[in-house]
């Protein structure tokens, strides 16, 4: 099988490569998911000029394409700030940061889609807003979403892809090099839709793990 | 022990409250009755400020709940609510249901509160659920469960809005036997309920509202045996 052959042969850097996806998905997905959660927070406080910019954060990324923004990060960082930023760095900013945007979306309509009785019963018994939040809400509300949530991190890691646009080494990278270099424009193609699919269908499936451990109390 | 002055609660252009006057002493039951709509409901969620009121004042222990600010909390741990819907946390067990707020209000040790959690399933005969999930229950399991959650926060007083009302026929009975024995041991009680036999036999008082108003109120034999005025008259020959 050629194309068996191309893979041992180009291996060093289909690995880097997927090592770079990894590490750009997986510090990608705990930031934005972290700044997602206090973004959907903002978003339902009833402090209006909180509310309002984390509204136009949303919208402003949920408009523009990822694209875009990782280069407005990597070279707007360097016209703006003069900074020579590192390129995974510039693309681990603009992935986060997309990604937050929706997270932060899906987070808030998990809070919402859990019944008002819940809140009212805990405030009722004498908790906080906030222990009401973290005690309550909130693990309703995760229940709630993991399936829209394991569909964005999938989203993001086939997003970080563009972060080849601005040179960072990473699977899709790898894959341009291994065309330029053996001269065959599909075969190195297959090779890396294959890895993405093995990333993104072992996610897919820790996450389908974690959602049968959660029903437990249906 | 409650005592509530001109109380007046709007939503939207629809006045639900209209100037309430009302007091409660300790160790009293009252049953509020009145048609769906009169505002009976309003007016308990008022009490735990589940809603706030537009204009007037509700003492619970000579502390005005209104504007309490984060005092709030510590009111309403001396409050216990009891909701149509029961409320419990799907993704907690009873025990967890039971202890989650007397251990994270701090009132008793995780070791205090499982002891008071055992203690309440025990007299309400549910000791083998303890480790069940509130999703594999029936409907007057749940609310027996919802009041024991509320008791183990040892309030002095306790609300009851429509209780039973969710409940298939045969499950209220289970319901009302809790609520006459926690009558019984001396608790305050205000009781918004449909059953009007219930009213007749545990309450001390009987607050009738309609349109928002406190229309009568009597000892429960004189209400109901000898209503005054038309507007509870009617309401009476409708329900009895």
């Amino acid at each position: 099988m050629k194309i068996i052959e191309l893979f041992v042969e180009y291996r060093y850097y289909y690995f880097m490569g997927v090592k770079i996806t990894i590490m750009l998905s997986f510090f990608s997905l705990i930031i934005g998911t972290t700044l997602g959660g206090i973004l959907s927070l903002l978003r339902l406080s009833k402090f209006k000029p909180l509310k309002a910019v984390a509204t136009a954060y949303i919208e402003l990324i949920r408009g523009t394409p990822m694209m875009v923004q990782i280069a407005l990060v990597f070279f707007g960082s360097y016209a703006l700030l003069g900074l020579d930023m590192d390129r995974f760095i510039a693309a681990l900013i603009a992935v986060s940061l997309n990604s937050a945007a929706y997270v932060a979306e899906i987070i808030r309509s998990g809070i919402q889609s859990v019944d008002i009785g819940q809140w009212e019963a805990s405030r009722s018994l004498g908790l906080s807003s906030s222990q009401t939040m973290r005690h309550v809400i909130l693990p309703q509300a995760v229940k709630n979403i993991l399936p829209a949530l394991g569909n964005e991190f999938v989203t993001l890691i086939k997003e970080t892809a563009v972060a080849s646009t601005i040179g960072v080494l990473d699977l899709m990278h790898a894959s341009k090099i291994v065309q330029s270099s053996s001269y065959i424009a599909f075969d190195p193609l297959v090779i890396v839709a294959a890895l993405y699919f093995i990333i993104t269908f072992t996610l897919s499936k820790l996450v389908g793990a974690l959602e049968r451990r959660l029903s437990h109390s249906d | 022990m409650i005592r509530i002055e001109n109380l007046n609660k709007y939503f939207g252009e629809k006045h639900v409250l209209k100037n309430i006057n009302l007091e409660i002493r300790e160790g009293e039951v009252v049953a509020l009755i009145g048609p769906s709509g009169s505002g009976k409901s309003t007016l308990i969620r008022c009490i735990d400020y589940l809603e706030e009121p537009d204009s007037g004042d509700i003492y619970i222990n000579g502390k005005n709940i209104v504007q309490s600010g984060k005092e709030i909390d510590k009111i309403r741990q001396n409050i216990g609510m009891v909701f149509q819907h029961f409320n419990l946390f799907p993704h907690k067990t009873v025990l967890e249901n039971i202890t989650l707020a007397p251990i994270l209000t701090k009132r008793m040790t995780k070791k205090e509160a499982e002891n008071k959690a055992i203690e309440l399933l025990e007299t309400m005969d549910l000791l083998d659920k303890v480790n069940e999930y509130p999703g594999s229950l029936s409907g007057g399991q749940k609310q027996r469960i919802a009041i024991a959650r509320s008791l183990a926060m040892e309030p002095d007083i306790m609300l009851f809005d429509e209780a039973t009302s969710a409940l298939d026929p045969e499950m209220v009975g289970e319901v009302l036997k809790v609520m006459k024995d926690l009558a019984k041991s001396g608790m305050t009680m205000i009781v918004v309920t449909h059953e009007m036999a219930f009213a007749k036999e545990v309450s001390d008082r009987v607050v009738f509202m309609a349109d928002g108003e406190i229309v009568e109120e009597n000892s429960a034999v004189e209400l109901f045996e000898n209503p005054q005025h038309p507007r509870t008259i009617e309401f009476l020959s409708k329900v009895l």
